[in-house]
């Protein structure tokens, strides 16, 4: 029977929605088994160094070169209007605000959210997975409760990292290199920042974006197709759903918040 | 289970199952039984669902019609799954590539099940797990994770999760496959060995039709969606088709090289 | 896993900097404190407020001392701002309040004078001294209008 182009749609469009919905059922059964994490405090200690250590190196080095370059750019910007003191308010901005948590996530997503994938298709396609369930043990208390926790709570303490990095940087190009005073680079920082509105909406975006890339990286892990390119499939979709789900979610969090 | 259902011989008989994949028919009537405390090898060409099998009696999927009974008291089909947690760890199944955990040494992964299910201390456990590795011939490798074992030894510390909780029944699911046939023998004997020792009831899933006969009281040939069961030299002997086509097969000798003895 | 004490510690040294980090740029920069905002609740009223929000700074002498909690219209139609200031501050009643502009184009704030009466503000007095914002459109537009006139005399 030929497919018109349009039962084509509504198939792919039902098919869709069928995957969103397995997606929350399981988002609540990781939730549910999330309660139980003080027993498994071990593998999320194991995790939490998976996620968080093994991508400090990344995120470090991208946070004080992001910041090095808001540093020349705000500069030769600001410098147009007579500004370029006020350089520690644009970059401190700039980087709590959006590029910190985004950026961030972005990073870790490639890096931490692809190897939880990558970790779990794999245990699927070797049967270890089965073996947990053939034991009365459920996969999702021992293996994908403490990834997905370990992202979540790893994620905003990257992300201010990232952004004092990225201060730091700021301040090496624009005071160092090209001359900002020091004392006003930080003033202009300082008076520019607000808790409430700043950091605190930046934490929240670092935290839900944590959450995303937990989840979607732990689903696509679980429900990948036994077979080496289920693997690679798992890994893939990962990155590039998480990535755009991370842009959507900045957008709405960033109307809503009001940051 | 009571002292009579010792005496029952049918350990597990499984009535009528009917499974499909896709469009493909996988199961149209199975029906066989397993003796107690005897190994039975279940044969078959790839694709014929011997492990499928393997995971029902296991309570992993079920069927779209049909029952498995274990002891004649048991139906494990219309189990819900939070009985169906306990009745798995009674059973113990070694998976084909051993299915350990990688990211944990062997000594964590035949711990696991102790750990989880029982309230033993960690000395107890210490020495339940060097018992259990004896028995199936391992030794000083707990330290080791999955990835630095030989496929013999893997095999031996998969036996050595599968039995650690003491089930009465043990599954292997190919535990010959990919082994060179010394080692086939090695894995074979051990088998045979745990079998007399612990009386347990074995269900093994295997291409090895010699070591088959060597070893199996008992065989099941799924073919054509159905099985055919029998003692091992009978089967040899089965004037089936079907039979006969599988036997054909599985001793063809391939085009460009010897047969291997296995 | 490999239970290693090393990966232990770098563990606890990625959650020590990373809890750091959050409250440089909380406590530091963002001037987050741990007392909750002020506690002293003041009521002025305006006839303008301009472009004053909510949450704007409180200030006496530069000094942050709190933020504007709310601004509502009251019977005489006039702006009632609502202020919360650090409880630890005593205003005397005859303290003044203005609406100030942050540079030329910067955010409006609340500049507080304190007086020199001896009797302080109780929680939810009234300021009684208010000055409106200046709004910046007016002033250019009455500096117009009185060019305008100067050169037709």
């Amino acid at each position: 029977m030929k497919v018109t182009p349009i039962q084509n749609l509504g198939q792919r469009a039902t098919r869709w929605v069928l995957e969103l919905g397995r997606f929350t059922l399981f988002t609540l059964q990781v939730l549910r088994i999330s309660t139980r994490i003080p027993q498994r405090l071990r593998r999320l200690m194991d995790e939490l160094y998976g996620v968080g250590v093994l991508s400090l190196a990344i995120v470090c080095i991208s946070g004080i070169a992001v910041g090095m370059v808001l540093g020349l750019q705000g500069y030769n910007t600001l410098v147009r209007f007579g500004a370029e003191e006020s350089l520690g308010a644009v970059v401190g901005l700039s980087l709590i605000r959006e590029l910190g948590p985004v950026l961030t996530a972005l990073l870790v997503t490639g890096r931490a959210g692809s190897a939880i994938a990558a970790e779990i298709s794999s245990m699927v396609v070797t049967q270890q997975l089965d073996g947990l369930r053939m034991m009365s043990i459920d996969p999702l208390d021992l293996i994908v409760a403490p990834k997905a926790l370990a992202m979540v709570v790893a994620m905003p303490l990257l992300s201010a990292l990232f952004i004092v990095l990225g201060l730091g940087g700021g301040y090496l190009v624009g005071v160092f290199f090209l001359g900002v005073d020091g004392g006003n680079y930080l003033t202009s920082l300082e008076g520019a920042i607000e808790f409430s509105s700043d950091v605190m909406g930046s934490l929240i975006k670092a935290l839900v974006f944590g959450v995303l890339v937990a989840l979607i990286a732990t689903y696509k892990g679980v429900t990948a197709e036994p077979h080496s390119a289920g693997v690679s499939r798992a890994t893939t979709s990962t990155v590039v759903i998480a990535s755009v789900s991370i842009l959507i979610f900045d957008y709405f969090i960033t109307a809503l918040w009001g940051v | 289970m009571t002292d009579e259902t010792r005496e029952k011989p049918i350990h597990i008989e499984v009535q009528d199952l009917w499974l499909r994949r896709g469009s493909r028919r996988v199961f149209e009537g199975l029906s066989c039984v397993f003796p107690r405390s005897q190994i039975s090898v279940v044969l078959g060409a790839s694709g014929q669902g011997k492990s499928t099998l393997l995971r029902m009696i296991a309570c992993l999927g079920k069927p779209e019609s049909g029952e498995i009974w274990v002891d004649g008291e048991t139906e494990l089909t219309c189990m819900p799954e939070h009985q169906a947690k306990v009745f798995r760890r009674h059973i113990g199944m070694m998976f084909q590539g051993g299915a350990l955990l990688d990211s944990m040494t062997v000594f964590d992964n035949v711990a696991l099940p102790l750990r989880e299910h029982t309230d033993m201390t960690e000395t107890e456990i210490g020495h339940e797990v060097q018992t259990c590795f004896q028995s199936v011939g391992l030794d000083n490798v707990g330290a080791l994770l999955p990835g630095e074992l030989s496929g013999g030894m893997m095999r031996r510390a998969a036996l050595a999760r599968a039995l650690i909780l003491k089930p009465g029944i043990l599954m292997c699911d190919e535990p010959f496959s990919g082994l060179d046939p010394g080692t086939v023998r090695l894995v074979e004997s051990l088998l045979v060995d745990v079998n007399k020792r612990l009386g347990i009831t074995m269900i093994i899933t295997s291409h090895h039709i010699r070591s088959t006969l060597r070893m199996a009281g008992w065989t099941v040939l799924l073919t054509g969606g159905r099985a055919i069961s029998s003692p091992p030299l009978e089967l040899r002997d089965n004037e089936n088709p079907h039979v006969r086509e599988f036997f054909a097969e599985e001793y063809a000798p391939q085009p460009g090289c010897a047969e291997a003895k296995p | 896993m490999y239970h290693s004490p090393v990966r232990d510690l770098l563990v606890g040294i990625f959650v020590l900097f990373g809890l750091a980090s959050i409250a440089y740029l909380s406590v530091s920069l963002g001037g987050a404190s741990y007392r909750g905002p002020g506690g002293l609740e003041l009521i002025a009223t305006f006839d303008q407020v301009g472009g004053l929000k909510v949450r704007a700074q409180v200030v006496v002498g530069g000094v942050k001392l709190g933020q504007v909690s709310a601004i509502t219209l009251d019977e005489d139609l006039r702006a009632r701002v609502e202020l919360n200031i650090d409880d630890q501050v005593k205003l005397p009643t005859d303290t003044s309040a203005s609406i100030l502009t942050a540079g030329m184009l910067g955010d409006q704030y609340i500049e507080l004078e304190p007086g020199g009466e001896e009797e302080f503000l109780n929680p939810g007095d009234e300021i009684q001294y208010t000055q409106s914002a200046l709004i910046l459109e007016r002033m250019i537009g009455k500096l117009v209008q009185n060019l305008g006139v100067d050169s037709s005399e």
